[in-house]
């Protein structure tokens, strides 16, 4: 276990520092930048929604969530003037408190039904940006979303440059992954597995299932919030076509082929299905044929997803030493 | 439509689906292979670059526009390459997948931008245009596209930004005067819109207002179908409840034009429908069965008359196994573009070549004489203006029923 | 009034064929645990297999029906022994990313294999009949009939056959059946197969009426599930519900108000129905 644990933290300081150099690497090529804002803000996506996983249930309203985080920040930039720097807390915050007052029904249901309800919402939330034009600027979406400068005093850091967004969103990424690890390592995280594994049990074991349940839903989104600001203000345009269901369903499949058990999981799985995706782009018509390819041959050929390749590894290697 | 001539098409259809796949892995995969690389080490490439929808729900739109560009790309390497100041260039097309959404064609255009190095790449349908916009205008890379809304993205704040396919607006000025001399001025009173619920919806809307106060006709209904709707007995039932004289469903594609159609003949509506976007003749035919009749179809060329409309086809149907008039309409673009390096003896200045480009006037294309119109409207010769073939349906039939250059006004 | 009467109608005849469309995704879930995601595929593909049969061969059109159904159940027993089987008794997440998989390959392929276009099956039925400003069309008066029978006779054939029965036990508690000697991964491909034959048929009904194009099949995907968890999963009954409650509201909302109110309102409506019933209007409580 001692071991398990140090290579993994090994691991998880490997992907930093790669994730740091990474740009160098690449020869500062802008085009791989922009790759890389794209897998972060994939793998915060992600991220956020295994937390939600991690107490046993999935949310298809994910998209919606990290929409209403990017309308709030791209429409105080746009109508008030402020800057991202605001938009990111309120948005984050926007998003949670939404999230907050529609968990409280939602939660009623269960299982499937979650799944199905937490769609409706979604839905729902779209359909809200394109219904109320005159507010939300309806199917055309917010232009000119920009993003913010910081002035540190000695230097002005614009965060237009391609190179200094990747590193706010780099920065921002390794914040979600590391509250929601931690959350995860604590007794807290402790009680969403057992909610996980079995609700009934837990309740009579004196856990408040439907507290625990609203508030990790709660900080899932406001998380996902905080990734549609991101999402916003590097695009420089969002719509409610930006957050439809697709979006969803893309971030559950990252989770899925990334691994359901630990936060490692949608981090590898995001990763690796966005660079796939990436290189696809060229095959024109195939792509999508192959992208559905390659979800299928990784669910069925490495079941239990990217995240158990280290101890099949290790456990290969075992065998052969013997 | 004579019944042999369809079947002899579509089996044309079928034998090409082999083909297809094949073309699949040409255009899609290795449009750069087309040029036999080595025996041109010498001559130099101008790199043209597609952000396109090639899958997804529009991917009909991508494809026909993609088709366009690699057919016109291999005939002039064909001929020796386009000669630029005394030097021939070979032209090389890449494409890439935007699914037809805006994120998503915005990394596609920085793929090609900022990768490939293209100077000039082109794009269909809104979403992928308002990506694309972002990438092009300040790297300075000139794009031609076919996008009929947001009006706020072009002319003068985009001069490199050009839109090659006439919107229902433009489509307007030919298909008006011909309703007026086929049913006659006073059958044409008042009207009703039928579009979409989005911005592309949104955005005809505005065109069919500003045409119909042009031609003087009273406006009455106005409904938008959602995307997700499978039936559209609803919305016509309301359309058809305030009598309109006639209906204009643009941009509905052909499928749920020729829904709508259906449902509004069941009802006993008998007005003329116009249609700007469902260029797809035999798809209403066959879905709207006895009921396709009064409609009109602004744009769509389904009988290839002339030589150079009939190479087109026939070249198409080879290399790609499918010609839809549609792609035919996107065909002339890449001759245009020649046109302009050609005229402006650079390949890399994109500024001259979009001044060039505004000068250029084909004479002969699968569209007819084209130009490029919009000063007035726009501030800057922008806007693709072509001659326009209506195909009418009549009784089941369809046929090529005029063509015209529309007749614009001093406005535009 | 006879505005009422054409909207009753309309949404009556929608709500038939919705239902259709859900009931076979019901009976996949209720059998097998699973969402099947590219249930709208197979209403997609039925469409198209109607479509080379009776447009493009020019075969009989009911016969085409008939084929459709055939060639679907086989496509979709096929597809649950060799993608779905493997997963059976895992986490639902791995069979919705294959279902999800699924979706992406074969909606694409089917632009590459049938074209991109827009095409339409020349329907079987034409004509009908105005009465007093309510205009009755034969094609879609003999849909609605095609889809009341059908769903009638699968509920009979669940109620009155071995076959039928087996899947229902399979659906209350697969381990206790399989003990009474039930072959439940017969019954499993079976009620794929079913299921998906159902939403073929349906397919080719709404492929006549309406058009076909190869990326339909999301939009089934979406109705039916709609139906489905308002009427509750697994529930035949409740997607005949929910099916009529969907179609009455696009009918009614939409010529009353208008169609994106008609939208939100659907989804708040299902919204509603979960908070106060979480197990949908007639499903069971799945844990």
């Amino acid at each position: 276990m001692e071991q398990t644990d140090r290579s993994s933290r090994i691991a998880w300081a490997a992907l930093l520092l790669a994730s740091l150099i990474a740009p160098v690497v690449v020869g500062f090529d802008k085009y791989l930048i922009h790759v890389g804002i794209i897998i972060s803000l994939n793998v915060a996506l992600a991220t956020s929604l295994w937390m939600i996983w991690s107490l046993g249930f999935i949310s298809f309203a994910h998209a919606g969530f990290m929409g209403i985080g990017a309308y709030t920040s791209a429409l105080l930039f746009t109508k008030l003037g402020l800057s991202m720097w605001y938009g990111l807390w309120l948005g984050a915050a926007m998003s949670g408190a939404i999230a907050l007052v529609i968990a409280l029904p939602l939660m009623r249901t269960r299982a499937v039904y979650f799944f199905m309800a937490s769609w409706a919402v979604g839905e729902v939330i779209k359909r809200n940006f394109a219904y109320f034009r005159d507010f939300f600027g309806g199917w055309d979406g917010v232009f000119n979303i920009r993003a913010p400068k910081l002035d540190l005093g000695f230097v002005e850091v614009n965060f237009a440059d391609r190179l200094a967004y990747y590193y706010l969103a780099l920065f921002f990424v390794v914040l979600t992954v590391l509250v929601i690890h931690r959350i995860n390592n604590s007794r807290t995280g402790m009680i969403y597995w057992s909610i996980h594994e079995n609700e009934l049990l837990a309740q009579h074991a004196g856990i408040n299932v439907f507290r625990h349940k609203v508030i990790a839903f709660t900080i899932a989104c406001a998380l996902a919030g905080l990734t549609g600001a991101l999402y916003a203000h590097y695009q420089t345009y969002i719509s409610p076509k930006s957050f439809d269901i697709w979006k969803s369903e893309f971030a559950l499949v990252h989770v899925i082929v990334g691994g359901l058990t630990t936060v490692g999981g949608p981090v590898a799985g995001a990763i690796s299905l966005t660079v796939v995706d990436e290189l696809l782009r060229a095959t024109g018509y195939f792509r999508t044929v192959f992208f559905g390819a390659v979800l299928i041959a990784a669910v069925l050929l490495l079941p239990g997803g990217l995240e158990t390749i280290p101890g099949r590894l290790r456990s290969f290697f075992k065998r052969s030493d013997k | 439509m004579t019944n042999k001539k369809s079947n002899l098409s579509r089996r044309l259809t079928r034998r090409g689906l082999l083909k297809q796949g094949s073309m699949a892995i040409a255009g899609g995969l290795a449009a750069p292979a087309i040029l036999p690389k080595s025996a041109f080490a010498q001559t130099r490439t101008i790199k043209i670059g597609g952000a396109v929808p090639l899958s997804g729900p529009v991917a009909y739109w991508g494809q026909s526009t993609m088709q366009g560009f690699v057919d016109g790309a291999a005939v002039m390497n064909e001929a020796g390459g386009i000669m630029i100041d005394g030097e021939p260039y070979m032209l090389e097309v890449i494409n890439y997948d935007t699914k037809g959404e805006v994120a998503d064609s915005r990394a596609a255009t920085m793929r090609l931008v900022e990768q490939d190095e293209c100077k000039f790449v082109y794009s269909q349908a809104a979403a992928s245009t308002v990506g694309m916009l972002q990438v092009t205008e300040p790297a300075e890379v000139l794009s031609i596209v076919a996008c009929w809304g947001y009006l706020e993205l072009f002319g003068t704040d985009y001069p490199l930004h050009f839109r090659g396919e006439m919107s229902d607006y433009e489509q307007g000025f030919a298909y008006m005067p011909f309703m007026i001399e086929k049913y006659g001025k006073d059958a044409l009173k008042s009207a009703a819109f039928i579009g979409p619920d989005d911005q592309d919806g949104i955005d005809c809307h505005f065109s069919y207002e500003r045409l119909m106060k042009h031609y003087g006709v009273e406006q009455k209904a106005v409904e938008y179908y959602n995307w997700e709707d499978t039936d559209f007995y609803p919305i016509v039932a309301k359309t058809i409840r305030e009598k309109p004289d006639f209906i204009v469903t643009s941009p509905s594609p052909p499928g749920i034009t020729a829904s709508i159609i259906k449902a509004a003949r069941e009802m006993g509506y008998q007005g003329p429908i116009s249609s700007p976007a469902a260029s797809e003749t035999e798809t209403i035919l066959e879905v709207a069965g006895e009921h396709a009749s009064g409609v009109i179809l602004p744009v769509t060329n389904i009988n290839p008359s002339s030589p150079t409309q009939k190479a087109i086809e026939k070249r198409f149907l080879e290399r790609f196994g499918t010609f839809n008039a549609l792609a035919g309409n996107y065909s002339w673009w890449i001759y245009a573009l020649k046109a302009a390096l050609e005229m402006a003896g650079t390949a890399t200045d994109t500024k001259a070549v979009a001044e060039a480009l505004a000068q250029v006037e084909l004479e002969d294309t699968y569209v007819g004489r084209t130009k490029w119109a919009g000063k007035n409207a726009y501030g800057l010769n922008r806007q693709g203006v072509y001659d326009c073939f209506t195909t009418t349906i009549d009784d089941g039939k369809a046929e090529l029923a005029d063509v015209r250059f529309p007749d614009l006004p001093d406005t535009f | 009034m006879t505005e009422l009467l054409q909207m009753a109608l309309t949404g009556f005849n929608l709500g038939l064929m919705y239902a259709l469309i859900a009931i076979g995704l019901t009976l996949i879930f209720g059998v097998m645990r699973i969402i099947q995601y590219a249930h709208g595929e197979m209403f997609m593909l039925g469409a198209f297999t109607l479509y080379y049969w009776n447009a493009e061969f020019g075969l009989n059109y009911w016969a085409g029906v008939g084929v459709s159904a055939v060639v679907i159940f086989c496509f979709g027993a096929i597809l649950q022994i060799v993608l779905f089987r493997p997963l059976h008794g895992k986490n639902i997440l791995y069979s919705l990313a294959v279902s999800l998989g699924l979706v992406l390959i074969i909606s694409s392929s089917g632009q590459i294999l049938f074209g991109t276009t827009v095409k339409g099956i020349p329907s079987a039925v034409t004509g009908g009949v105005l009465l007093g400003g309510t205009y009755l069309s034969y094609e879609r008066m003999v849909i609605s009939a095609v889809s009341a029978a059908l769903i009638i006779a699968l509920w009979f054939f669940l109620r009155r056959t071995t076959t039928g029965l087996a899947i229902r036990a399979v659906a209350e508690d697969p381990d206790t059946s399989a003990l009474q000697g039930v072959k439940t991964r017969r019954i499993h491909w079976i009620a794929f197969g079913l299921g998906s034959a159902m939403a073929a048929i349906a397919g080719c009904m709404m492929g006549t009426l309406l058009s076909i194009v190869p990326t339909m099949g999301f939009l089934a995907t979406i109705k039916a599930f709609m139906i489905v968890i308002m009427g509750g999963l697994g529930s035949v009954f409740g997607a005949l519900i929910g099916g009529l409650i969907l179609g009455m509201i696009d009918s009614v909302v939409t010529t009353t108000i208008s169609g994106d109110v008609a939208l939100i309102l659907s989804f708040v409506v299902i919204f509603l129905i979960l908070v106060f019933r979480p197990s949908g209007l007639f499903g069971q409580d799945w844990e």
